[in-house]
């Protein structure tokens, strides 16, 4: 009661003069925005096991498929070269393949993509004999640009198979998205 | 005498959003790092491979299967074969009136093709080497499935039941893989 009785000074009796303050921010709309953005995100999450940011030289042709795709052995043939796992194999030079890439005697078969598809299957091999739960089945995703002609599109195909991989998967964007 | 009394102040109140704001606050940048703007899909290809099993599968049947073969280049545009027992019969679509592949053509004469062969599924594909890969993909889209709404009953070996389903050919095999 001797607090309440005793009269302050200076700032403190102007802040006691004023009326209590009823301010509030007013979130209601944030919060409409927020989920907005959460259902937008949430109908984009993603579990697929393969993961493209699609850039200039990799733009996938858009199909009706409906299979998801599987976590293997990715390759992707690009508008500057070909690379295994995102380990560059092959260079292209003004777009197109050098001849020094190309075997002599069989123009089809791509030596160093070989050399690399032979040794990712012999490695998984070696570990399928050793693991009864890995198996070597052959099976390569494939990551083609649209524009990519079907003539050297043949020859991965050909080395590929030549390599052990003869189960192909083609990777392609949905069109339903 | 009753007392009748206003309950309109007694009744407003403000929901507190922030534990639900702190949520969405916390799940936004989760869902961020797992966005994926390009839904990735895939298509089935089989490259055609010298399996002893594939040829006693043949031997076993006992029966020269109806063999369906499609060619396509950017003069000529799609050339259709279908081999039934040794006869050959050819139907070429050609090319659309913007000089490019007529998708929708081969999809008609593809759905054509399976209401009379309601049991193949699988098709040769051979394309020329100036397709490009998207030209491929269109292709395979269009012997993927029939038109809209249209479906096509074939029987099941094993169960000897009838089943409706609306794919044609998704069983597209490159076939030239290994000519040089």
């Amino acid at each position: 009661m001797a607090r309440r009785g005793r009269q302050r000074k200076g700032m403190g009796a102007y802040m006691d003069s004023r009326t209590p303050s009823g301010f509030k921010i007013q979130i209601t709309s944030m919060v409409d925005m927020f989920v907005i953005i959460l259902v937008f995100l949430l109908k984009s999450y993603s579990t697929s096991p393969v993961d493209i940011s699609p850039t200039e030289d990799l733009m996938l042709p858009s199909s009706s498929s409906y299979e998801d795709p599987v976590d293997v052995l990715k390759m992707a043939v690009t508008k500057k070269g070909i690379f295994v796992d995102d380990k560059s194999i092959i260079e292209f030079k003004d777009g197109k393949i050098e001849q020094k890439e190309l075997d002599r005697n069989d123009p089809q078969f791509l030596m160093s993509l070989f050399k690399v598809l032979d040794e990712a299957a012999s490695k998984t091999k070696d570990i399928a004999s050793k693991n009864e739960t890995v198996e070597f089945d052959g099976r390569i995703l494939v990551q083609a640009d649209q524009d990519v002609p079907y003539s050297l599109l043949k020859k991965v195909m050909y080395t590929s198979m030549l390599a052990g991989y003869a189960d192909m998967k083609m990777a392609v964007a949905s069109k339903d998205f | 005498m009753r007392i009748r009394r206003s309950r309109s102040s007694d009744s407003t109140f403000d929901l507190n959003l922030a534990p639900f704001l702190d949520i969405i606050v916390s799940i936004i940048p989760l869902l961020l790092l797992s966005v994926a703007f390009v839904q990735i899909k895939m298509i089935e290809t089989s490259i055609p491979q010298v399996v002893a099993a594939k040829i006693a599968e043949q031997h076993k049947n006992k029966k020269t299967p109806v063999t369906l073969m499609l060619k396509a280049s950017k003069e000529s545009g799609y050339t259709l074969e279908i081999n039934n027992k040794g006869r050959v019969k050819r139907t070429k679509l050609a090319l659309n009136k913007e000089g490019k592949l007529d998708y929708d053509g081969l999809n008609a004469a593809a759905a054509e093709l399976k209401r009379s062969h309601t049991d193949v599924f699988r098709i040769d594909f051979e394309p020329r080497s100036d397709i490009s890969y998207d030209e491929i993909v269109l292709t395979m889209d269009s012997l993927r499935r029939l038109p809209k709404g249209q479906k096509v009953a074939f029987k099941d070996t094993k169960s000897g039941e009838s089943i409706e389903t609306d794919l044609m050919f998704p069983d597209v095999t490159f076939s030239n893989i290994l000519d040089n």
